[in-house]
């Protein structure tokens, strides 16, 4: 298995804002992501402060499409590649434009086109990996023209949008799913994929995480030593 | 009132509802699509899709909903790669999204 976020998630409520989203870093730690991709929230505060955010994650932030506009080198890993149980798996980060609608990154940086962006890496990604997995900022719409126009993406895992895909929408060999906001849900998606890459089953399971669920002990520790650090004003 | 009224009416209020039960809904069950045969033979290794429990508790059994019991587990495939993906997006900083 592995455990993604399409971004956005780093930053925006009090605690995570104020902890310059170290917060939100240090719990995913304990829950093992794998890999998230760069969104708006998640550079409110600057690339500098995404960039200090990435050297403490123990999962990688990826953005295949953000450069700096000297160099012209990438701000943050383009992808990264995990084993599974024999399987390798290729995970992109693809940014949406609106990274560098903030105040403190609108002259920061440069946005390269996500299409050919992710063409480029796909190509590359599927010499080394059996699967490959997107995460995606583009709008729903544009995550489909995304699976029509790059071939060899398995999953694209989408946000932005907010919608909540409970029936991931398959174009061509790709599956694209999106679960909502404010971690109100996660998504469990189980893909079949045959030897020709395409997808031949699927399931997927809509999680809603409610007060139902108990919390982790060592997540719930983390959080109020962070909500004492940073009390909410009255 | 016409037939059709009443279906965009009730359209209307399970729209309404999914919107505003938001934390309070339950995990919806799982939707379950074969799209074909399975293809012939011709990958070595299989991955068997894993629960991660540190990730997705097990609800108390006195109040949980939010996931059914019932739930289909895939076939495991004879042949090809099966994978889980576990994902969020756009948690905006919340910490505690339902309170």
């Amino acid at each position: 298995m592995v455990v993604v976020d399409a971004g956005s998630s780093l930053l925006g409520e009090y605690v995570a804002l104020k902890s310059e989203g170290r917060v939100m870093v240090e719990a995913m730690n304990l829950a093992q992501y794998d890999a998230m991709a760069v969104g708006r929230m998640d550079v409110l505060l600057g690339f500098d402060v995404l960039q200090e955010r990435a050297a403490e994650a123990s999962f990688a932030i990826l953005s295949a499409n953000i450069v700096d506009t000297e160099t012209q080198e990438l701000l943050f890993e383009p992808y990264v590649i995990v084993e599974r149980d024999g399987v390798s798996i290729g995970i992109l980060g693809i940014s949406d434009q609106e990274v560098l609608s903030m105040p403190a990154t609108r002259s920061a940086a440069a946005f390269l086109d996500p299409i050919e962006t992710a063409q480029r890496y796909v190509s590359e990604l599927r010499e080394q990996v059996d699967v490959v997995i997107v995460l995606s900022r583009l709008a729903l719409a544009d995550n489909e023209a995304l699976a029509a126009e790059v071939p060899g993406i398995n999953v694209i895992v989408g946000g932005k949008t907010r919608r909540l895909v409970q029936e991931p929408r398959r174009v061509d060999d790709a599956l694209i799913t999106e679960m909502s906001y404010n971690g109100e849900r996660c998504g469990k998606l189980t893909v079949f994929v045959g030897a020709d890459g395409a997808p031949y089953d699927y399931v997927q399971q809509v999680v809603a995480l409610t007060q139902d669920w108990p919390d982790d002990p060592e997540t719930a520790e983390l959080l109020d030593e962070y909500r004492r650090r940073y009390p909410v004003l009255e | 009132m016409r037939i059709r009224h009443r279906v965009q009416i009730v359209g209307a209020l399970l729209l309404l509802a999914m919107a505003l039960t938001g934390c309070q809904q339950p995990a919806e069950p799982t939707a379950r699509v074969t799209l074909g045969p399975p293809p012939p033979p011709t990958i070595a290794h299989t991955a068997t899709p894993e629960v991660a429990t540190a990730v997705i508790p097990t609800p108390s059994p006195a109040s949980a909903t939010t996931v059914p019991t019932s739930t289909p587990t895939p076939q495991r495939p004879e042949q090809g790669i099966a994978l889980t993906v576990l994902h969020t997006n756009d948690v905006n900083g919340y910490i505690d999204p339902c309170g």
